[in-house]
Protein backbone atom coordinates (compact mmCIF):
# COMPACT_ATOMS: atom_id res chain seq x y z
CA UNK A 1 0.00 0.00 0.00
CA UNK A 2 1.41 3.70 -0.91
CA UNK A 3 -1.18 5.22 1.01
CA UNK A 4 0.29 7.64 3.58
CA UNK A 5 0.95 6.39 7.41
CA UNK A 6 -0.61 8.72 9.52
CA UNK A 7 0.22 7.17 12.94
CA UNK A 8 2.14 4.50 13.83
CA UNK A 9 2.47 2.95 17.27
CA UNK A 10 5.84 0.54 17.95
CA UNK A 11 6.99 -1.86 20.49
CA UNK A 12 4.51 0.56 22.82
CA UNK A 13 4.32 -0.13 26.34
CA UNK A 14 2.37 1.14 29.35
CA UNK A 15 2.25 0.70 32.77
CA UNK A 16 0.03 1.95 35.61
CA UNK A 17 2.10 1.60 38.75
CA UNK A 18 2.93 -2.40 38.24
CA UNK A 19 0.14 -3.34 36.21
CA UNK A 20 1.24 -3.65 32.90
CA UNK A 21 -1.97 -2.90 30.84
CA UNK A 22 -0.30 -2.66 27.09
CA UNK A 23 2.16 -4.84 25.81
CA UNK A 24 4.68 -3.91 22.84
CA UNK A 25 1.72 -2.60 20.77
CA UNK A 26 2.39 -2.60 17.02
CA UNK A 27 -0.16 -0.42 14.32
CA UNK A 28 -0.32 1.26 11.86
CA UNK A 29 -3.05 3.55 10.93
CA UNK A 30 -3.01 5.12 7.34
CA UNK A 31 -5.24 7.79 6.12
CA UNK A 32 -8.55 7.73 5.13
CA UNK A 33 -8.88 3.94 7.06
CA UNK A 34 -11.33 3.35 9.79
CA UNK A 35 -9.98 1.26 12.32
CA UNK A 36 -11.78 -0.19 15.11
CA UNK A 37 -10.79 -1.80 18.20
CA UNK A 38 -13.08 -4.13 20.40
CA UNK A 39 -12.00 -6.21 23.27
CA UNK A 40 -13.32 -6.57 26.89
CA UNK A 41 -13.35 -4.09 29.42
CA UNK A 42 -9.61 -3.86 30.85
CA UNK A 43 -7.96 -5.26 27.69
CA UNK A 44 -6.08 -1.79 27.28
CA UNK A 45 -7.93 -0.76 24.29
CA UNK A 46 -8.63 3.24 26.01
CA UNK A 47 -5.48 3.58 26.77
CA UNK A 48 -4.27 2.20 23.55
CA UNK A 49 -6.22 5.53 21.61
CA UNK A 50 -5.46 7.88 25.48
CA UNK A 51 -1.99 6.93 24.42
CA UNK A 52 -2.47 8.52 20.74
CA UNK A 53 -2.73 11.38 21.82
CA UNK A 54 -0.68 11.44 24.92
CA UNK A 55 -3.39 12.03 27.82
CA UNK A 56 -1.82 8.98 28.65
CA UNK A 57 2.33 8.82 28.62
CA UNK A 58 3.65 5.13 27.23
CA UNK A 59 6.79 4.42 29.11
CA UNK A 60 8.32 2.47 26.08
CA UNK A 61 7.90 2.04 22.63
CA UNK A 62 7.70 4.99 19.92
CA UNK A 63 4.88 6.69 18.46
CA UNK A 64 4.90 8.41 15.23
CA UNK A 65 2.66 10.92 13.62
CA UNK A 66 3.24 11.66 9.50
CA UNK A 67 6.10 10.03 10.26
CA UNK A 68 7.38 12.28 12.94
CA UNK A 69 8.30 10.57 16.80
CA UNK A 70 6.22 12.02 19.58
CA UNK A 71 6.46 8.46 21.67
CA UNK A 72 8.67 8.43 25.48
CA UNK A 73 11.71 8.45 23.04
CA UNK A 74 11.19 11.79 21.42
CA UNK A 75 13.33 14.73 22.48
CA UNK A 76 11.44 16.82 24.70
CA UNK A 77 11.01 20.11 24.04
CA UNK A 78 12.49 22.36 27.00
CA UNK A 79 10.20 25.47 28.00
CA UNK A 80 12.57 28.06 27.23
CA UNK A 81 12.74 26.64 23.66
CA UNK A 82 10.64 27.81 20.68
CA UNK A 83 7.90 25.19 19.20
CA UNK A 84 9.57 24.45 15.40
CA UNK A 85 7.90 21.69 13.24
CA UNK A 86 10.45 19.04 13.67
CA UNK A 87 9.43 18.50 17.02
CA UNK A 88 6.06 16.84 17.89
CA UNK A 89 4.61 18.47 21.28
CA UNK A 90 1.22 17.37 22.71
CA UNK A 91 -0.44 20.71 21.69
CA UNK A 92 1.01 20.77 17.84
CA UNK A 93 -0.28 16.74 17.99
CA UNK A 94 -3.68 17.51 19.88
CA UNK A 95 -4.72 20.21 17.19
CA UNK A 96 -4.18 17.92 14.51
CA UNK A 97 -5.72 15.01 16.00
CA UNK A 98 -9.31 15.11 17.26
CA UNK A 99 -10.77 13.20 20.32
CA UNK A 100 -14.48 12.27 21.58
CA UNK A 101 -15.17 10.95 24.83
CA UNK A 102 -17.28 8.42 26.27
CA UNK A 103 -18.72 10.86 28.72
CA UNK A 104 -18.64 13.80 25.56
CA UNK A 105 -16.96 16.20 28.14
CA UNK A 106 -18.86 19.06 27.28
CA UNK A 107 -18.14 22.19 28.92
CA UNK A 108 -21.43 23.08 30.89
CA UNK A 109 -20.81 26.69 31.43
CA UNK A 110 -20.42 27.43 27.26
CA UNK A 111 -23.01 27.39 24.98
CA UNK A 112 -23.04 24.36 22.13
CA UNK A 113 -21.27 27.35 19.90
CA UNK A 114 -19.02 28.40 22.32
CA UNK A 115 -18.07 24.57 22.98
CA UNK A 116 -16.84 24.10 19.76
CA UNK A 117 -15.18 27.54 18.74
CA UNK A 118 -12.76 27.79 21.87
CA UNK A 119 -10.21 26.04 20.57
CA UNK A 120 -10.20 28.03 17.08
CA UNK A 121 -10.55 31.25 19.33
CA UNK A 122 -7.77 30.12 21.62
CA UNK A 123 -5.38 27.92 19.85
CA UNK A 124 -5.57 29.00 16.14
CA UNK A 125 -6.32 32.78 17.43
CA UNK A 126 -9.37 33.13 15.23
CA UNK A 127 -11.37 35.96 15.45
CA UNK A 128 -15.04 35.18 16.95
CA UNK A 129 -17.31 36.21 14.30
CA UNK A 130 -14.97 33.83 12.02
CA UNK A 131 -14.52 31.03 14.73
CA UNK A 132 -18.57 31.42 15.12
CA UNK A 133 -19.19 30.82 11.00
CA UNK A 134 -16.88 27.87 11.37
CA UNK A 135 -18.31 26.38 14.24
CA UNK A 136 -22.06 26.90 13.02
CA UNK A 137 -21.17 24.99 10.09
CA UNK A 138 -19.60 22.34 11.35
CA UNK A 139 -23.05 22.20 13.81
CA UNK A 140 -25.40 22.21 10.80
CA UNK A 141 -22.97 18.95 9.46
CA UNK A 142 -23.64 17.02 12.68
CA UNK A 143 -27.64 18.36 12.37
CA UNK A 144 -27.53 20.83 15.30
CA UNK A 145 -27.65 24.14 13.34
CA UNK A 146 -30.80 25.34 15.39
CA UNK A 147 -28.79 24.31 18.61
CA UNK A 148 -26.09 26.82 18.34
CA UNK A 149 -27.06 29.05 21.78
CA UNK A 150 -28.35 25.59 23.49
CA UNK A 151 -26.00 24.91 26.69
CA UNK A 152 -24.92 21.47 26.94
CA UNK A 153 -27.34 20.72 29.93
CA UNK A 154 -30.53 21.58 27.55
CA UNK A 155 -29.51 19.02 25.56
CA UNK A 156 -29.76 15.17 24.91
CA UNK A 157 -27.13 12.88 25.31
CA UNK A 158 -27.01 12.34 22.00
CA UNK A 159 -26.91 15.68 20.97
CA UNK A 160 -24.21 16.54 23.36
CA UNK A 161 -21.56 13.78 21.76
CA UNK A 162 -22.55 15.37 18.13
CA UNK A 163 -21.77 18.64 19.66
CA UNK A 164 -18.42 16.96 20.78
CA UNK A 165 -17.79 15.37 17.52
CA UNK A 166 -18.33 19.40 15.94
CA UNK A 167 -16.09 20.16 18.50
CA UNK A 168 -12.82 17.89 17.84
CA UNK A 169 -14.06 18.14 13.54
CA UNK A 170 -13.87 22.08 13.40
CA UNK A 171 -10.05 21.65 13.89
CA UNK A 172 -9.91 19.84 11.09
CA UNK A 173 -8.11 16.96 12.54
CA UNK A 174 -5.98 14.51 10.29
CA UNK A 175 -7.13 11.69 12.75
CA UNK A 176 -10.49 11.36 14.89
CA UNK A 177 -10.38 9.25 18.12
CA UNK A 178 -13.21 7.86 19.39
CA UNK A 179 -13.27 6.71 22.63
CA UNK A 180 -16.54 4.57 23.43
CA UNK A 181 -18.46 7.24 21.99
CA UNK A 182 -22.18 5.62 22.30
CA UNK A 183 -21.26 3.68 25.54
CA UNK A 184 -22.83 6.39 27.32
CA UNK A 185 -26.36 6.88 25.55
CA UNK A 186 -29.74 5.87 25.80
CA UNK A 187 -30.39 2.95 22.85
CA UNK A 188 -32.27 5.11 21.20
CA UNK A 189 -30.08 7.72 21.03
CA UNK A 190 -26.90 5.18 19.91
CA UNK A 191 -28.27 5.80 16.02
CA UNK A 192 -28.00 9.15 15.48
CA UNK A 193 -24.57 9.33 17.06
CA UNK A 194 -23.36 6.23 14.69
CA UNK A 195 -25.12 7.35 11.88
CA UNK A 196 -23.04 11.47 12.42
CA UNK A 197 -19.64 8.83 12.73
CA UNK A 198 -20.53 7.29 9.55
CA UNK A 199 -21.24 10.34 7.47
CA UNK A 200 -17.88 11.44 8.43
CA UNK A 201 -16.37 8.20 7.56
CA UNK A 202 -17.92 8.24 4.36
CA UNK A 203 -16.63 11.83 4.04
CA UNK A 204 -12.87 10.05 3.91
CA UNK A 205 -11.94 11.25 7.33
CA UNK A 206 -9.07 8.55 9.40
CA UNK A 207 -10.57 7.18 12.08
CA UNK A 208 -9.88 5.03 15.47
CA UNK A 209 -13.14 4.35 17.27
CA UNK A 210 -13.08 2.16 20.13
CA UNK A 211 -16.44 0.77 20.44
CA UNK A 212 -18.49 -2.53 21.47
CA UNK A 213 -21.24 -1.18 18.28
CA UNK A 214 -20.08 -4.73 16.55
CA UNK A 215 -22.73 -3.39 13.48
CA UNK A 216 -20.88 -0.29 13.12
CA UNK A 217 -17.75 -2.23 13.58
CA UNK A 218 -18.65 -4.42 10.39
CA UNK A 219 -20.19 -2.02 8.23
CA UNK A 220 -17.40 0.99 9.10
CA UNK A 221 -14.48 -0.57 10.07
CA UNK A 222 -11.74 -1.84 7.44
CA UNK A 223 -9.05 -2.38 10.12
CA UNK A 224 -10.13 -4.35 13.19
CA UNK A 225 -8.31 -4.95 16.03
CA UNK A 226 -9.34 -7.57 18.82
CA UNK A 227 -7.45 -6.67 22.09
CA UNK A 228 -6.95 -8.62 25.38
CA UNK A 229 -4.48 -8.26 28.75
CA UNK A 230 -2.92 -5.82 26.89
CA UNK A 231 -2.27 -7.76 23.88
CA UNK A 232 -3.30 -7.19 20.06
CA UNK A 233 -5.07 -10.62 19.89
CA UNK A 234 -6.39 -10.47 16.29
CA UNK A 235 -6.23 -7.90 13.55
CA UNK A 236 -7.68 -7.87 10.05
CA UNK A 237 -10.63 -6.64 8.35
CA UNK A 238 -14.21 -7.02 8.98
CA UNK A 239 -14.03 -10.63 7.95
CA UNK A 240 -12.49 -11.22 11.47
CA UNK A 241 -15.83 -10.83 13.17
CA UNK A 242 -17.60 -13.27 10.99
CA UNK A 243 -14.37 -15.98 11.17
CA UNK A 244 -12.04 -15.89 14.00
CA UNK A 245 -9.05 -17.23 13.74
CA UNK A 246 -8.23 -17.06 17.61
CA UNK A 247 -10.20 -18.95 20.34
CA UNK A 248 -10.39 -15.77 22.55
CA UNK A 249 -11.82 -13.57 19.61
CA UNK A 250 -14.67 -16.12 19.38
CA UNK A 251 -15.53 -16.70 22.57
CA UNK A 252 -15.63 -12.54 22.86
CA UNK A 253 -17.82 -12.32 19.59
CA UNK A 254 -20.18 -14.95 20.91
CA UNK A 255 -20.73 -13.37 24.17
CA UNK A 256 -21.24 -10.04 22.99
CA UNK A 257 -23.76 -11.39 20.40
CA UNK B 1 -36.73 50.51 85.06
CA UNK B 2 -36.59 54.39 84.17
CA UNK B 3 -34.08 53.78 81.34
CA UNK B 4 -34.92 55.56 78.69
CA UNK B 5 -33.55 55.20 75.42
CA UNK B 6 -32.04 57.83 74.12
CA UNK B 7 -31.76 58.06 70.20
CA UNK B 8 -30.62 61.56 70.01
CA UNK B 9 -27.11 60.78 71.63
CA UNK B 10 -26.42 58.56 68.53
CA UNK B 11 -27.76 60.95 66.25
CA UNK B 12 -25.99 64.39 67.32
CA UNK B 13 -22.84 62.10 66.63
CA UNK B 14 -23.60 60.62 63.49
CA UNK B 15 -20.73 61.58 61.88
CA UNK B 16 -17.95 59.85 64.33
CA UNK B 17 -19.91 56.94 63.39
CA UNK B 18 -20.24 57.50 59.39
CA UNK B 19 -16.56 57.98 59.75
CA UNK B 20 -15.78 54.53 61.34
CA UNK B 21 -18.21 53.21 58.90
CA UNK B 22 -16.06 54.24 55.84
CA UNK B 23 -13.21 53.06 57.84
CA UNK B 24 -14.71 49.56 58.25
CA UNK B 25 -15.64 49.42 54.79
CA UNK B 26 -12.65 50.32 53.31
CA UNK B 27 -10.40 47.98 55.46
CA UNK B 28 -12.84 44.95 54.57
CA UNK B 29 -12.63 45.75 50.62
CA UNK B 30 -8.98 46.06 50.30
CA UNK B 31 -8.43 43.34 52.56
CA UNK B 32 -11.09 40.73 50.60
CA UNK B 33 -9.14 41.89 47.57
CA UNK B 34 -6.08 41.08 48.58
CA UNK B 35 -6.80 37.78 50.26
CA UNK B 36 -9.01 36.85 46.97
CA UNK B 37 -5.74 37.99 44.99
CA UNK B 38 -3.26 35.73 47.29
CA UNK B 39 -5.69 33.09 48.08
CA UNK B 40 -5.70 31.92 44.98
CA UNK B 41 -2.17 32.00 44.13
CA UNK B 42 -1.73 29.95 47.49
CA UNK B 43 -4.58 27.68 46.12
CA UNK B 44 -2.41 27.19 42.61
CA UNK B 45 1.10 26.75 44.66
CA UNK B 46 -1.08 23.75 47.52
CA UNK B 47 -2.32 22.05 44.04
CA UNK B 48 1.24 21.59 42.25
CA UNK B 49 2.56 18.25 42.12
CA UNK B 50 6.03 19.41 43.05
CA UNK B 51 6.29 18.85 46.92
CA UNK B 52 8.99 21.95 47.34
CA UNK B 53 6.01 23.73 46.08
CA UNK B 54 3.00 22.36 47.50
CA UNK B 55 4.67 22.02 51.00
CA UNK B 56 5.53 25.67 52.06
CA UNK B 57 1.87 26.50 50.43
CA UNK B 58 0.36 23.85 52.73
CA UNK B 59 2.80 25.48 55.75
CA UNK B 60 1.25 28.52 54.89
CA UNK B 61 -2.37 27.68 55.22
CA UNK B 62 -2.13 25.41 58.10
CA UNK B 63 0.12 28.59 60.36
CA UNK B 64 -2.37 31.41 59.65
CA UNK B 65 -5.87 29.99 60.01
CA UNK B 66 -4.87 28.92 62.76
CA UNK B 67 -3.44 31.72 64.63
CA UNK B 68 -6.71 33.85 66.11
CA UNK B 69 -6.75 37.49 64.56
CA UNK B 70 -6.57 38.82 67.91
CA UNK B 71 -3.23 37.47 68.37
CA UNK B 72 -2.02 37.48 64.72
CA UNK B 73 -2.96 41.66 65.30
CA UNK B 74 -1.39 42.29 68.28
CA UNK B 75 2.37 40.02 67.32
CA UNK B 76 2.13 41.58 63.97
CA UNK B 77 1.52 45.04 65.00
CA UNK B 78 3.89 45.49 68.92
CA UNK B 79 6.10 42.76 68.72
CA UNK B 80 7.11 42.05 65.16
CA UNK B 81 8.19 45.75 65.50
CA UNK B 82 10.46 44.94 68.12
CA UNK B 83 12.24 42.19 66.31
CA UNK B 84 13.00 43.66 62.53
CA UNK B 85 12.87 47.39 63.88
CA UNK B 86 10.09 48.76 61.51
CA UNK B 87 7.23 50.53 62.24
CA UNK B 88 3.63 49.41 60.45
CA UNK B 89 0.88 52.37 60.97
CA UNK B 90 -2.23 50.75 62.32
CA UNK B 91 -3.91 50.55 59.46
CA UNK B 92 -1.26 48.60 56.75
CA UNK B 93 -1.14 46.03 59.88
CA UNK B 94 -4.87 45.30 60.24
CA UNK B 95 -5.35 45.32 56.56
CA UNK B 96 -2.03 42.65 56.70
CA UNK B 97 -3.36 40.76 59.41
CA UNK B 98 -7.01 40.08 57.87
CA UNK B 99 -5.91 39.57 54.50
CA UNK B 100 -3.57 36.67 55.21
CA UNK B 101 -5.62 35.15 57.41
CA UNK B 102 -8.26 35.28 55.52
CA UNK B 103 -6.36 34.63 52.22
CA UNK B 104 -5.24 30.97 54.07
CA UNK B 105 -9.26 30.60 53.80
CA UNK B 106 -9.87 31.34 50.90
CA UNK B 107 -7.34 29.45 49.65
CA UNK B 108 -9.16 26.17 50.56
CA UNK B 109 -12.43 27.39 49.24
CA UNK B 110 -10.50 27.74 45.87
CA UNK B 111 -8.96 24.46 46.32
CA UNK B 112 -12.56 22.46 47.09
CA UNK B 113 -13.54 24.62 43.80
CA UNK B 114 -10.91 23.85 41.61
CA UNK B 115 -10.88 19.95 42.68
CA UNK B 116 -14.33 19.60 42.30
CA UNK B 117 -13.88 20.24 38.46
CA UNK B 118 -13.64 16.74 36.58
CA UNK B 119 -10.57 15.28 35.20
CA UNK B 120 -12.95 14.59 31.88
CA UNK B 121 -12.92 18.69 31.80
CA UNK B 122 -9.06 18.68 32.07
CA UNK B 123 -8.74 16.37 29.21
CA UNK B 124 -11.09 17.42 26.97
CA UNK B 125 -9.41 20.73 26.66
CA UNK B 126 -6.07 19.23 26.65
CA UNK B 127 -7.49 17.10 23.71
CA UNK B 128 -8.54 20.17 21.89
CA UNK B 129 -5.10 21.34 21.81
CA UNK B 130 -5.52 24.08 24.50
CA UNK B 131 -2.38 25.40 27.01
CA UNK B 132 -2.71 24.35 30.70
CA UNK B 133 -3.55 28.23 31.44
CA UNK B 134 -5.90 28.36 29.03
CA UNK B 135 -7.63 25.16 30.05
CA UNK B 136 -7.60 26.92 33.46
CA UNK B 137 -8.73 30.13 32.53
CA UNK B 138 -11.64 29.37 30.04
CA UNK B 139 -12.88 25.66 31.09
CA UNK B 140 -11.68 25.02 34.86
CA UNK B 141 -11.81 28.55 36.56
CA UNK B 142 -14.97 29.47 35.38
CA UNK B 143 -16.93 26.08 36.18
CA UNK B 144 -14.97 26.12 39.71
CA UNK B 145 -16.22 29.89 40.26
CA UNK B 146 -19.82 28.82 40.53
CA UNK B 147 -19.02 26.51 43.61
CA UNK B 148 -16.47 29.17 44.88
CA UNK B 149 -19.02 32.04 45.02
CA UNK B 150 -21.29 31.20 47.95
CA UNK B 151 -18.78 30.30 50.84
CA UNK B 152 -16.68 33.47 49.77
CA UNK B 153 -19.80 35.62 50.42
CA UNK B 154 -19.91 34.13 53.65
CA UNK B 155 -15.79 34.95 53.92
CA UNK B 156 -16.60 38.69 53.10
CA UNK B 157 -19.48 39.05 55.84
CA UNK B 158 -17.04 37.40 58.19
CA UNK B 159 -14.49 40.06 57.02
CA UNK B 160 -16.97 42.98 58.35
CA UNK B 161 -17.25 41.33 61.54
CA UNK B 162 -13.68 40.08 61.97
CA UNK B 163 -12.38 44.20 60.55
CA UNK B 164 -13.99 45.21 63.77
CA UNK B 165 -10.86 43.70 66.07
CA UNK B 166 -8.17 46.07 64.00
CA UNK B 167 -9.41 48.32 66.68
CA UNK B 168 -7.67 47.03 69.47
CA UNK B 169 -3.96 48.13 67.67
CA UNK B 170 -5.89 51.78 67.04
CA UNK B 171 -7.69 51.68 63.42
CA UNK B 172 -10.42 53.96 63.96
CA UNK B 173 -13.44 51.73 62.71
CA UNK B 174 -16.68 51.39 63.58
CA UNK B 175 -16.82 49.94 66.72
CA UNK B 176 -13.77 51.83 67.96
CA UNK B 177 -15.39 54.82 67.01
CA UNK B 178 -18.94 53.76 68.92
CA UNK B 179 -16.56 53.01 72.01
CA UNK B 180 -15.08 56.79 71.80
CA UNK B 181 -18.84 57.74 71.77
CA UNK B 182 -19.40 55.88 74.80
CA UNK B 183 -16.43 57.50 76.68
CA UNK B 184 -18.05 60.88 75.93
CA UNK B 185 -21.63 60.12 76.69
CA UNK B 186 -21.92 57.38 78.60
CA UNK B 187 -24.31 55.83 76.83
CA UNK B 188 -23.11 52.44 75.37
CA UNK B 189 -26.44 50.72 74.70
CA UNK B 190 -27.39 52.99 72.42
CA UNK B 191 -24.34 53.25 70.54
CA UNK B 192 -23.75 49.30 70.50
CA UNK B 193 -27.56 48.98 69.13
CA UNK B 194 -26.57 51.39 66.69
CA UNK B 195 -23.15 49.24 65.49
CA UNK B 196 -25.12 46.21 65.62
CA UNK B 197 -28.13 47.87 63.53
CA UNK B 198 -25.29 49.01 60.81
CA UNK B 199 -23.55 45.73 60.92
CA UNK B 200 -27.25 43.83 60.52
CA UNK B 201 -27.48 45.88 57.44
CA UNK B 202 -24.18 45.63 55.72
CA UNK B 203 -24.35 42.27 56.14
CA UNK B 204 -28.15 41.82 54.37
CA UNK B 205 -26.73 44.19 51.32
CA UNK B 206 -23.84 42.05 50.70
CA UNK B 207 -26.11 38.93 50.96
CA UNK B 208 -28.43 40.43 48.14
CA UNK B 209 -24.96 41.31 46.20
CA UNK B 210 -23.93 37.29 46.55
CA UNK B 211 -27.26 36.19 45.63
CA UNK B 212 -27.61 38.28 42.46
CA UNK B 213 -24.37 36.61 41.64
CA UNK B 214 -25.11 33.22 42.32
CA UNK B 215 -28.52 33.56 39.96
CA UNK B 216 -26.44 35.80 37.41
CA UNK B 217 -24.67 32.42 37.09
CA UNK B 218 -27.43 29.78 37.34
CA UNK B 219 -28.99 31.52 33.73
Amino acid sequence: MDEKIILQVENLNKYFGDLHVLKNINLQVRQGEHLVIFGPSGSGKSTLLRCMNLLEEPQSGSLYFLGKDYGPKAPKRKFWQKRDGNSVDPLYLRTHIGMVFQQFNLFPHLSALDNVTLALRRNKKMARDAASEKAIKQLKAVGLGDKAQSYPSQLSGGQQQRVAIARALVMEPRLMLFDEPTSALDPELVGEVLAVMRDLAHSGMTMAVVTHEMGFAREVGDHLIFMDEGVIVEEGDPEILSNPNRERTKAFIKAIL
Amino acid sequence: MNFKFRWDYVTSRWELLAHGLSITIYVSIISMALALLLGLIIALLRMSKVRVISFPAQLYINIFRAIPLFVFLIWLYYGLPIMIGFNFAPITAGILCLSIQYSSWMAEIYRSGIGAIGKGQREAAASLGLTSFQSFVDVIFPQALRIIVPPTGNMFVGMLKDSSLVGIIGVFELVRQAQLAVSQTFRPFEFYTAVAAIYILLTLLLSQGVNYLEQRQQA
